[in-house]
């Protein structure tokens, strides 16, 4: 891939690795100009955000709640 | 049966889904939540009643989960055909542009505090395809470092990246399609709150 122009297909994947390790100087520069000028990955990013925060939300139901997995009671 | 014996009974089918929902497989997740039962049925004195019981035993399912997926290493690593197709294709054209663009999710925190959002997100986790899921469910809910995830599967994290990215990329479209674009309007939105 080439840093300084990154596809948007690169720019997500480099999205979700971002996450989970430290990228390099190289690819957080060159994701900087990208997501500079690309609002489809911006936005993208945003979703991932909010997965993240789902995610957190869905851990905690798994591993705490001991209703999990029943209907919610009827409001 | 003790009092303690039978509630562990109550939590099973959950610990079972939860094994299952991890390793795709029937028999090791019977294998892993048997462990647990036996481990916690040995030990209730471990059980401090600090913390829920149920989260008590999700803490000693994980461990025997991983057990499980390192004495099925090989086996657990096979990519279906859903893993092997090129999702990427499919989200993006060949120079690389978005097909279609993201659309905007907004801030939903009434959302978030749904339990029934997270009964979607649930059920879009189900359905990755087996090594996406494994995958994704060895960070997300096993909370295990990248690097242990490629060791514990013999993967390159390359390999990684590609499989959490295209998770990603299911799980987002999932979401949209069963969320998002299915809910009437006001729920994907903050929701003014009522006195």
């Amino acid at each position: 891939m080439s840093l300084l122009k990154l596809t948007c297909r690169e720019a997500a994947r480099l999205l979700v690795e971002r996450r989970s390790r430290a990228t390099g100087l190289g690819e957080r520069l060159s994701l900087r100009l990208h997501l500079g000028i690309c609002s489809m990955c911006r936005r993208y990013d945003q979703q991932l955000g909010l997965m993240d925060q789902a995610l957190g939300r869905w851990r905690a139901y798994r591993d705490e709640d001991p209703t999990e997995g029943e209907d919610p009671p009827a409001r | 049966m003790s009092d303690f014996a039978r509630q562990i009974e109550t939590l099973q089918p959950q610990l079972l889904r939860y094994a299952r929902s991890q390793l795709r497989n029937d028999a090791w997740a019977e294998d892993a939540v048997s462990d647990t039962v036996l481990a916690a049925l040995e030990k209730p004195q471990a059980f401090n009643g600090l913390s829920q019981l149920k989260t008590w035993l999700v803490g000693i399912l994980k461990h025997k989960v991983i057990d499980q997926l390192r004495r099925h290493k090989r086996e657990a690593t096979v990519l279906d055909r859903d893993d092997a197709e090129d999702l990427d294709d499919l989200m993006f054209t060949a120079d690389g542009h978005w097909r279609e663009a993201p659309s905007d999710w907004g801030v939903p925190e009434q959302a978030l505090r749904e339990r029934q959002f997270i009964t979607v997100l649930d059920a879009c986790i189900e359905h990755l395809p087996q090594a996406q899921a494994r995958v994704f469910m060895m960070r997300e809910w096993l909370e295990l470092p990248a690097d242990e995830v490629c060791k514990e599967l013999a993967i390159t994290s390359t390999n990684l990246w590609v499989l959490l990215h295209r998770a990603r990329l299911r799980l987002r479209d999932c979401l949209q399609a069963h969320w998002f674009d299915g809910r009437p309007p006001a729920a994907g939105r903050p929701t003014p709150s009522t006195p």
